[in-house]
């Protein structure tokens, strides 16, 4: 197993953090993050030879010309400038879920029994297997350094990926979703599949899991039943358990809640964690999103405190994205010179013009470029 | 009046009342207010006064109310990819047995041996077939007997706690007292009718699909001797065996 980086210096000043595509030289830091994070996560697994093969896939969907055909697969990293350029955290997107085969979950659903001869009327939870969130794009793999949990960086970790994905459209679903971990302790001890997938499979839930890596989950559901799963019949503690999230995945869920992601709707078929849907247009950061041409100034040139934004350099192959000082105005992205480099841009002057998508990092603060609403 | 053996059998009146005769569904017998079934008592020839056992026949039931059972069946879920197979025990909700006739309301004397209640049963049985072949030129729906499912020591039925209760929250006994005969066909509306796994039900409830309670032996060996069999279909509320013939029987 890769040996843990020491602690990072503090304080964590936002222009610390750059993310950008994932490359082959990025394995190793990979593998260590994969071993750091929680079970759960199938899409980071910890080997070294998937991992390689997804990030292959990966390079192959940022720099291919070719029509997308659903299968690719996106990852990113984020490093701290400040720590020599370390990776501390990464990101994925999978441009549609199930590509080529069904991606499987629950639907919570309600059904009503009545029986008017006895007076008596039931509200029945129900989980019926579907197909919905095939072809849907999947936020994956999200994992941050705990030490910087507190920072800034998730927030650009998480949420720069929407950028991402409203810059390039035509290559994903309008429809985005995402799976969080559902309880399970540290022996693995999984309380949804004790009462559920177990019945169908007589293994437990780690075992299930080193099955599904690589695997679509439709292997899964041939084992499972067809029709649905009447809730009352589960032990109390599976129930309880449906929906519920893994307290390691609290982070990159509130984040998706703020967003304005639903997840009443649909769970995990393995550990019944909360799976995340939302019509892309309707995601704030996307909303409040424009893509203007950049206006760079002179470090110290700017009037007052813009507020801070994440801004991403509107290049499929070398996307990076960073938190910056960010004004609107005259259809332009007025912004500091510095953050020309932390882009990756050779020099200010060389890009002027370039293409940048930013959307305000504090939530709910109204379109792109308005006034207040500085982190 | 008609002999059977060592028994008397004859058809008894609608308005005649046998408290001391107990049911084998556990509550009191539900009393011949009904005027569409036929009853049928047997009795000691020493003794033609004193009823020991009674049956019931009741016409094409659930035409006038929608009466379900059980239908217990099998799954197979196969992964090929991995080497995986499992075959399930399902149970899935209709009304399967809807038109048929039922021997019903089974009630009998306390104190009697097995071998007696085997043979009263059989003489009660054996008398209600014979009623019925008069009609068999017009074709007669198949006959079917619910049996009472197997009950825990404390009286309760597995079944019901694993299954029933999780959708009406009552005591079955106290329930089937309120709601008389037709308890089953009402609860019925309230439980599970889409495909149901064996595998979500207790190992208790599980094991009680298709049984019947001790007291209901006897019964079930007669009506076995009579060309009766179990086909998989089972009492919604307590999970007991329904014993089917054919109707040329």
């Amino acid at each position: 197993m890769p040996a843990t980086r020491p602690s990072p210096a503090l304080p964590f000043s936002p222009e610390r953090f750059v993310l950008r595509a994932a490359t082959m030289a990025d394995l190793d830091a990979l593998e260590r993050l994969a071993h750091a994070s929680a079970v759960g996560i199938t899409t980071l697994p910890p080997d070294r030879a998937a991992l390689a093969a997804r990030l292959q896939r990966s390079c192959e969907s940022f720099a291919s010309s070719d029509e997308p055909s659903g299968e690719e697969i996106y990852l990113f990293v984020l490093e701290d400038a400040a720590a020599g350029q370390a990776v501390i955290g990464t990101c994925g997107i999978a441009a549609s879920a199930g590509f080529a085969d069904r991606f499987y979950c629950f639907r919570n659903e309600t059904i009503v029994h009545a029986s008017p001869a006895l007076r008596a009327s039931n509200r029945i939870h129900t989980l019926h297997l579907c197909h919905s969130l095939t072809g849907h794009t999947l936020l994956t793999s999200f994992y941050i350094e705990p030490a910087y949990e507190a920072s800034v960086a998730p927030q650009l970790l998480s949420r720069a990926r929407l950028l991402f994905i409203a810059e390039f459209a035509e290559r994903f679903s309008p429809h985005i979703a995402s799976e969080s971990p559902g309880l399970a302790d540290d022996e693995g001890r999984c309380p949804f599949w004790d009462a559920v997938g177990r019945r169908f499979f007589e293994m437990d839930y780690p075992a299930a899991e080193r099955l599904a890596v690589g695997r679509s989950k439709a292997f899964i559901a041939e084992l499972m039943p067809q029709g649905p799963i009447y809730v009352p019949l589960l032990p109390e503690e599976a129930q309880w358990a449906i929906g519920q999230l893994n307290p390691v995945a609290e982070l990159p869920f509130a984040i998706l809640q703020d967003e304005g992601f639903d997840s009443e709707t649909y769970v995990d078929i393995f550990d019944g964690g909360p799976i995340v849907e939302a019509r892309l247009a309707m995601l704030r950061t996307v909303q409040q999103s424009r893509a203007a041409p950049a206006a760079w100034q002179p470090p110290g040139a700017r009037h007052g405190q813009p507020p801070w934004h994440l801004v991403a350099l509107a290049r499929r192959e070398g996307f990076r994205a960073v938190l910056a000082r960010a004004h609107w105005t005259q259809g332009h992205w007025r912004l500091d010179s510095e953050a020309a480099g932390r882009l990756g841009l050779a020099s200010a002057g060389a890009e002027a013009g370039t293409r940048l998508r930013a959307a305000p990092l504090a939530q709910g603060s109204g379109p792109a470029g308005a006034e207040g609403g500085a982190a | 009046m008609k002999t059977t053996g060592s028994w008397i059998v004859r058809e008894a009146s609608a308005d005649e009342l046998t408290p001391e005769l107990i049911s084998l569904h556990g509550e009191p017998p539900p009393g011949f207010d009904d005027p569409a079934p036929r009853h049928w008592l047997a009795c000691a020839e020493a003794a033609p006064e004193r009823p020991l056992a009674r049956l019931s026949l009741e016409r094409q039931i659930g035409l006038r109310v929608p009466h379900a059972w059980y239908r217990l069946g099998w799954a197979v879920h196969a992964a090929p990819e991995l080497q995986l197979f499992r075959r399930q025990r399902t149970l899935m909700l209709g009304h399967d047995l809807t038109g048929s006739d039922a021997l019903s309301r089974p009630a009998i004397a306390p104190g009697l041996d097995d071998a007696q209640a085997e043979s009263l049963w059989r003489a009660l049985a054996d008398a209600v077939l014979r009623a019925r072949a008069p009609d068999i030129g017009a074709g007669l729906p198949a006959l079917i007997a619910e049996l009472p499912g197997p009950r825990t020591p404390q009286g309760e039925s597995a079944f019901w706690q694993g299954l029933g209760w999780h959708f009406h929250r009552r005591d079955l006994a106290t329930a089937r007292r309120s709601h008389g005969p037709h308890f089953d066909s009402h609860v019925a509306a309230l439980l599970p009718r889409q495909l149901l796994y064996a595998a979500f039900l207790p190992a208790a409830a599980q094991a009680a699909m298709g049984g019947c309670s001790p007291s209901a032996r006897p019964l079930q060996a007669a009506l076995a001797s009579l060309g009766f069999r179990w086909r998989e279909h089972v009492a919604v509320s307590d999970g007991g065996a329904v014993m089917e013939c054919d109707g040329s029987a």
